[in-house]
Formats: structure tokens, C-alpha cells, sequence
């Protein structure tokens, strides 16, 4: 009893101590808050974001779940409010995952923007978009056609089917389908959670149930090893074109064996800088006008007022012949 | 019995002084009555389903209610559906309660009367709850929660989360008194120490066992109620890691994994820790990775201790 009592009057020692001290930020600080850390693609983000953060003279905070739950993420975004951090971003788990927080970041002035993955009605500032996702999708039912033809069956595996980006990007590539190859067929989506074996198993079973199978988009970035691998085990090389969303290091060796026809993506690190760019017009109150070229960046990019989408650019081929070029 | 508790507790209170008081000196900002807030707001939904699974715990038999994350999402997406499809909105809180309770029988009929280990029957419904309700929503989320409950599952009262003061501080109450004062109780303890023993003076093992595994899914049913009124929308993930984090903070809280030993405020007190470790954790900008590996260092810590003093006392 005695020791609890000790304790607790330091605890009081240490809460009257630490007003004296509040600590003073000099910088500002913008956050990124990712799907969940640890994985290449987030990586890069996070490598961008700190060059950015350097370039442009603010604190870069990154911190996101260890799983793509979007209670924990919620929770993080809800600290990092608490925190009193100027500017946060969020690559959305589950768009109306910020509902609960908007109000709260308004009521401490705090710039609450999405990126790399949007929740459209949620009052966010603005949304840092890697490329449209019209432009995503039908970039890769074009880039298919070219390589498995005007007729034929592709299957789809995506990651979390909770996902918004990318059951946006599914929606595009069925959209596309529709509109413009009506022969295509495109099986309905299979999820993989975040899972690189449950994608290879889930492509596997694919092949198998349709032999007459021409292609297979990995949606996800963490679904393309697995996809890649199951053709490249059913030795189904040359008869089924694997692709997906995946970085060039991620699909360097499929595209060399050739499992990979291609690859479509954005520069993930590039998404990250403007991400940090976009928090420091935001904590600036500086409006962003149609077309600009961040300082610090060799292309321009573009803001639709409307919408409030700011734009990365045209979404990226990759193949084995330019694979080489890049590196993330 | 008493004695173990006893002693939980004050490691319990004295390791959540010590991060109080590492967060004070370390994040100064940390102090305010908005992180009082967010560390409640974040137990509420932990606290509910811990409640229900420490009971189907303390009941023995190697009761574990791993559906409790998967009841939560599907009991969740139920009541959204059945909104949306035009059952009265006023009637949304019953449709929790008995969609819950109706998912958690289901669990005590399997352990109960088709003698399944719990460990695999609820493995299963798992699988199940939470499988369906992902394939029922095709993994978006339902929108548009009644408004009237909006008030109720944002809303403070002096900083404190109405969830939290209307919702699990009373039924800890109530479980405390109802584990103690009625026959129910009693027997969870005595067939959870000794089922044979149990058995044989005549007491209904089974029907007790069957109604505790309704009551965890109906705490289930009522975080699905929670999380709706909270975040205005039914995840179909929502309950997501709830089965391993409820376990973790029945385990830190003493509860013999074997049942019929622990308490319920040691339940409540280790649910509180946790997430004011998360949140101390997240406040200092340490890598959620870690956070992971530190809570379970302090689960094997705390129960280490807890062995040392039993061996200790035996010898």
C-alpha cells in the first residue's frame, strides 16, 4: 500500500515537472499513416516522404498497423490527432474509416488529407492519387489485350476485399472490359488477404478450373509473387500472362522468366514526396494551382479543385526490356 | 482464488503507473484529458468481448471462444442489412443483442451437446462468422448507421466515452455481482475448478457451460452494436484480431487458462494496460511492429511472475 501511494506521488511529481518542459516543435510536422508497415511498397512511400520532409524543412512522421485492420488504423490517426500533429495523411483502409476522427482533426486545426488510397465523402482536405484508377485499370485490360487477345479468359486476384483503391481499380477493369472487348471474359475476383502463398494457391486453382485461362492480373502488390509463382510452377510460361500492380524489384524476376508480361505502377517514393509536399501547402494555407511542378520533382502534377484529387501522373508500364531502369 | 487476484492487480495497477509515468516524462504533451478519451474509446470494444470470453474461460472444460472477433463483424453486418432492407431503425439494438446471443448458443450447442473441444468448434465459427459476413458484402462496408445512435457512440461525459460509462462499466458491475451472488456463478467457478466434482453433487455442467457461451456472444453482439453507434458503419472486419487480444487480455488479467481461477476486474484492469500501452507506444512514435513484441514480453512477464510466487509458495 505504502509503495503504491510512493508511486503515485511521483507520478504527480512527474506530471507537475513535465508542464515546465512542454515541448516546444520548431518544424512542423506531417504524418503519413500506411495500410500496414513493413511492406516494399509503404517503404518507398516512407523513403519519399523523409526526402520530401528534408527538402522542404518539416518533420515526417510514419506510423501504421501491423495489420490491415482498420480499428488499429483508426487508432493510430486518432494519437496522432491527440498528438497535435499539423498535417496527417492516410492511405485509407476502409473509407468510411475516418468518419469518427474528421470532426475531431477540424476542431484542433488539424489537416486531415488521404493518400495513395482515398475516402472520397469524409470531409478530408484533399487526396494524393499515384495515378487515377481509371486510368489504372484500363491500362491493364489494354496492356492484357495486346498480349493474351481479343478473346480471352483473365482472372483477377485481389488482396483485401475490403480495400477501396483497389476494388476501385477492379471496378475500372470490368468497366473496360464491357465498353470495349466484349469478347474478353474476366472472371469475378478472388481475394487473397495479404497473403503471397493464399495467392498462389488461389491462381493455381484458377488455372486448373480453367484451362482454357489466357491471363491473370495480381491486384495487390503483395498478391503478384504468388500469382507469378503458380504459373511459373504449372509450367504455364508462354500460355498464361501473369501481370499485376507490383513494383520492379518485386517483379524484375517474373518478367525475366517471363511468368510477368508486364507490370503497371506508379513511383511509390515520388507518392510519398508529394504526399509530404501536399501536407506543406495544406499547413501553409497555400492554394495548389491546376498544373504544378513541386519543387524538388522533374514532372509536373495536377490538382482538380473540384474533386480535390491531386495527380501523380500517367500510371507506368513496365516490361523486361525498361525493368532495368528502375529501382523500388 | 482470492489470493491469485489479489496479487494481479496490483502488478497490474503498478505496470500501468509505470507507463503513465514513462509517457509523462518521455511525451509531456501526452497529458491531456483527450488521450483519458481515446484509451477508453479504444478499450470499449476489447472490454466487452474480453468480458464474455473470460467468462467461457473461467467456465473450464477448455472453454475458449475463439468466434468472438467473427461474431462481431457478422452480428455487425446483420444488423446493417437488416436496417438497410427496412426493419424499423429503433429495433437496430435488440437485432445486436439476439443476433449475438443466437451465434453464441450456436457455439455452446457445439461444446456442449455434439462434444466438440471448444478449441476447434469456435476455430470453426470462426471461420464462418467472419467468412460470411466478408461474402455478404463482397468486403465493403454498409453505410448509414441510424443517427440517433451517432450521439450515444461518439459522446463524452467529462472526457469519458458514454460506451464506456453506460455500457461496460455497469455490466463489469453486473458480472462481478452476478459471478458472485448467484448460483450460475458459483458453479462456473466450482465446475471450471473441478468438472467431475462438479458433476457428481449435481450441478448442470452443461446448461451453465451453454448459457456462458451465449453471454460472450451476446458482449460480442453488443461491441458489433458499439461499433456501429461509434464509427456509423458495419466492417465486415471489424472484429478482426478481437479473438487474440481478447485472450491476451484475459490471460494478463489471471485467468487460469484452465478455468475456474481469476477474476473480472483483473480482466478490466489488464484490458485498460494494453491499450494504454498501445497508445503510450503510438504517442512516443515507436514502431507498431515493436508494440507488438512488447505486449507479448508483458504477457509472458506477468504470468512468469505469477508462476514464480505459485512455485515459490508450494515449495
Amino acid at each position: 500500500m505504502l509503495k503504491t501511494r510512493t508511486l503515485l506521488l511521483a507520478v504527480a511529481a512527474a506530471l507537475a515537472a513535465s508542464t515546465t518542459f512542454a515541448a516546444a516543435q520548431d518544424k512542423a510536422r506531417v504524418a503519413f499513416v500506411p495500410q500496414i508497415v513493413g511492406i516494399p511498397y509503404f517503404d518507398a512511400m516512407q523513403q519519399g516522404g523523409e526526402q520530401a520532409a528534408k527538402k522542404l524543412g518539416v518533420e515526417f512522421v510514419y506510423q501504421g498497423p501491423v495489420d490491415t485492420n482498420p480499428v488499429d488504423q483508426l487508432q493510430i490517426v486518432q494519437n496522432l490527432i491527440n498528438q497535435g500533429v499539423e498535417a496527417i495523411s492516410v492511405s485509407v483502409l476502409d473509407a468510411s474509416s475516418l468518419a469518427p476522427v474528421v470532426e475531431a482533426a477540424k476542431a484542433k486545426d488539424i489537416k486531415l488529407f488521404t493518400s495513395d488510397s482515398d475516402a472520397p465523402d469524409s470531409g478530408r482536405a484533399l487526396y494524393v492519387a499515384q495515378a487515377s484508377d481509371q486510368g489504372l485499370g484500363y491500362t491493364i485490360i489494354d496492356e492484357m489485350v495486346k498480349r493474351a487477345g481479343e478473346d480471352a479468359k483473365i482472372g483477377i486476384v485481389s488482396g483485401e476485399a475490403t480495400a477501396s483503391n483497389l476494388n476501385a481499380w477492379i471496378g475500372y477493369m470490368q468497366e473496360r472490359v464491357k465498353e470495349k472487348y466484349p469478347n474478353v471474359t474476366l472472371l469475378d475476383p478472388q481475394f487473397a488477404g495479404g497473403s503471397a502463398e493464399r495467392a498462389a494457391q488461389i491462381a493455381g486453382d484458377m488455372m486448373a478450373s480453367n484451362p482454357d485461362l489466357k491471363g491473370i492480373i495480381a491486384v495487390a502488390s503483395t498478391t503478384c509473387p504468388g500469382v507469378a509463382q503458380a504459373i511459373e510452377t504449372a509450367g504455364k510460361i508462354g500460355a498464361v500472362v501473369g501481370t499485376g500492380y507490383c513494383s520492379p524489384n518485386t517483379a524484375r524476376a517474373y518478367l525475366k522468366s517471363g511468368a510477368f508480361g508486364y507490370s503497371v505502377l506508379w513511383d511509390p517514393s515520388e507518392l510519398g514526396y508529394l504526399t509530404v509536399w501536399a501536407g506543406k501547402q495544406l499547413i501553409d494555407g497555400k492554394t495548389i494551382p491546376a498544373e504544378t511542378t513541386p519543387e524538388g520533382m522533374s514532372h509536373p502534377v495536377t490538382y482538380d479543385d473540384k474533386t480535390g484529387i491531386l495527380l501523380l501522373g500517367d500510371p507506368a508500364v513496365f516490361t523486361a526490356d525498361n525493368v532495368d531502369d528502375f529501382n523500388f | 482464488m482470492s489470493s491469485r487476484t489479489s496479487l494481479t492487480l496490483p502488478i497490474l495497477a503498478g505496470l500501468w503507473i509505470l507507463i503513465v509515468a514513462g509517457l509523462a516524462i518521455l511525451q509531456p504533451s501526452a497529458m491531456a484529458l483527450s488521450t483519458v478519451t481515446t484509451v477508453l474509446q479504444f478499450s470499449t470494444l476489447l472490454a466487452l468481448v474480453s468480458l464474455g470470453q473470460a467468462m467461457v474461460i473461467l467456465g473450464g472444460g477448455a472453454g475458449i471462444d475463439l468466434s468472438v472477433g467473427g461474431t462481431v463483424s457478422l452480428v455487425a453486418i446483420i444488423a446493417m442489412l437488416l436496417d438497410t432492407a427496412g426493419v424499423p431503425s429503433f429495433l437496430l439494438p435488440v437485432v445486436c443483442l439476439v443476433a449475438g446471443t443466437l451465434l453464441g448458443l450456436v457455439n455452446g450447442i457445439l461444446v456442449t451437446r455434439l462434444r466438440l473441444l471448444p478449441l476447434i468448434a469456435t476455430l470453426g465459427t470462426f471461420y464462418v462468422y467472419s467468412g460470411t459476413a466478408l461474402a455478404i458484402t463482397g468486403g465493403s462496408a454498409i453505410g448509414g448507421a441510424p443517427a440517433y445512435l451517432l450521439p450515444w457512440g461518439r459522446g463524452t461525459l467529462a472526457g469519458f466515452p458514454l460506451p464506456f460509462v453506460t455500457l461496460v462499466l455497469p455490466l463489469f458491475v453486473l458480472a462481478v455481482l452476478l459471478l458472485r451472488y448467484t448460483a450460475w456463478g458459483r458453479w462456473i467457478y466450482a465446475f471450471g475448478f473441478n468438472e467431475r466434482s462438479a458433476r457428481l453433487v449435481g450441478i448442470p455442467v452443461d446448461r451453465a457451460r451453454f448459457i456462458a457461451y451465449g453471454f460472450s456472444g451476446l458482449m460480442a453482439g453488443l461491441a458489433a452494436l458499439v461499433s456501429l453507434a461509434w464509427l456509423g458503419s458495419a466492417r465486415p472486419n471489424i472484429g478482426q484480431n478481437l479473438e487474440l487480444t481478447s485472450l491476451t487480455a484475459v490471460m494478463l488479467g489471471g485467468v487460469a487458462i484452465f478455468g475456474g481461477r481469476g477474476g473480472l476486474v483483473g480482466v478490466l484492469a489488464a484490458v485498460l494496460l494494453l491499450v494504454t500501452l498501445q497508445t503510450g507506444l503510438l504517442q512516443l512514435n515507436v514502431n507498431t511492429i515493436w508494440q507488438v513484441g512488447i505486449i507479448g514480453a508483458l504477457l509472458i512477464l506477468v504470468l512468469l511472475v505469477d508462476n514464480i510466487r505459485m512455485i515459490r509458495r508450494t515449495a
